[in-house]
């Protein structure tokens, strides 16, 4: 069964407590390093020297390796480097509340992200150190061919490098969906419930 | 392939509507599943777990978000030279880069203008698949320098 079914769930009650709330800051743990900004080019066949060479990119027009547009997010990966625990989610979930990984209570435990909308507005050098702050934008229903209960949820996050320089804005949309065998069950509560 | 040459500069003045960015294609193997979870520590098991893709109606592990992005991002730096700046970056996932598959990252230039000082060009971005067609419509906007 899912972790709430969709008979329990208000959406309105949901945008009312979660829509332009910040549920999560964090810190780098370490700061902006050498190989991980390697590992990111590498996974796509990145060669430029910008992102990989010391010596190089010291004569280019940032005065030292930058990450690559692409890699804030990694930096902040839930689930890799930086695990929850190094993050503050200002909402601490219970065990025993469903929620999706953006804290969001959510029927489905399924997510897909979407669309992605970035602003880059300053370099950022190996050695910085990023902190980032996550706000819910929007929460919405919108059914997909999979589940017709799926939740979508976006996201507006800014990054800040030490100096509290904003130096990029992402805007994500994730949906929330569930799995076949979860939908099946939730179908059954739900015929049995109107039987009733 | 063209090797590319990451010290010359690409002038605004110079660039035209309707040119082509380089196109970059890669075969989404098993070594680039494993550089996937690697390069973007993502590691949500509908990106390498083929069981738990299946349990989620998903017939086949599909290539996430930090991916995609890197890819996109290198379509547009290998094209931008030292001097470029990636000012935007937009795209819609709207179909899935599975494993098995080959992905090509293609980019047209449909924009040219100045904004408060700033040269721009702006970018048609796309992620395409073999067998799928378009997987990642989207589209960036690029700071150059200019002569």
């Amino acid at each position: 069964m899912s972790a709430i079914h969709p008979m329990d769930y208000d959406i309105d009650a949901i945008r009312k407590e979660w829509v332009n709330r910040v549920i999560r800051t964090g810190h780098g743990r370490y700061p902006v390093e050498f190989d991980p900004i390697r590992r990111h080019c590498h996974m796509v066949g990145d060669l430029n020297p910008a992102f990989l060479d010391p010596e190089l990119a010291e004569q280019g027009p940032h005065g030292a390796v930058i990450v690559p547009p692409s890699m804030l997010l990694t930096y902040f990966s839930g689930k890799g480097p930086w695990p929850p625990a190094a993050e503050k989610t200002e909402t601490p979930q219970q065990e025993d509340t469903p929620a999706s990984f953006f804290a969001v209570p959510v029927p489905g435990d399924r997510g897909i992200n979407m669309e992605v909308q970035w602003d880059f507005l300053e370099p950022v050098r190996v050695g910085d150190r990023l902190r980032m702050e996550m706000i819910i934008a929007d929460v919405f229903i919108k059914p997909i061919k999979l589940d017709p209960y799926t939740v979508w949820v976006v996201s507006e996050t800014s990054f800040f490098n030490q100096e509290d320089l904003v130096v990029a804005k992402w805007r994500n949309t994730v949906l929330f969906h569930r799995s076949p065998a979860q939908i099946a069950e939730d179908n059954a509560r739900s015929d049995a419930q109107t039987s009733t | 392939m063209t090797a590319i040459n990451y010290s010359k500069e690409r002038y605004w003045d110079e660039v035209e509507i309707g040119d082509r960015l380089p196109s970059i294609s890669l075969m989404l193997d098993a070594t680039a599943m494993v550089l996937q979870v690697s390069g973007s520590q993502d590691w949500s098991l509908v990106h390498h777990d083929l069981e738990f893709a299946n349990d989620s109606g998903i017939p086949n592990i599909f290539y996430n978000t930090g991916w995609t992005t890197a890819l996109l991002g290198r379509l547009l730096t290998d094209w931008m030279g030292p001097s470029g700046w990636v000012q935007t970056m937009n795209f819609q996932m709207r179909g899935m880069n599975a494993h098995g598959t080959r992905c090509t990252a293609h980019g047209t230039v449909t924009g040219k203008r100045t904004e408060s000082n700033h040269a721009l060009v702006d970018v048609e971005i796309v992620l395409e698949n073999d067998p799928g067609g378009v997987t990642t419509p989207g589209t960036a906007t690029i700071r150059l320098p200019r002569k």
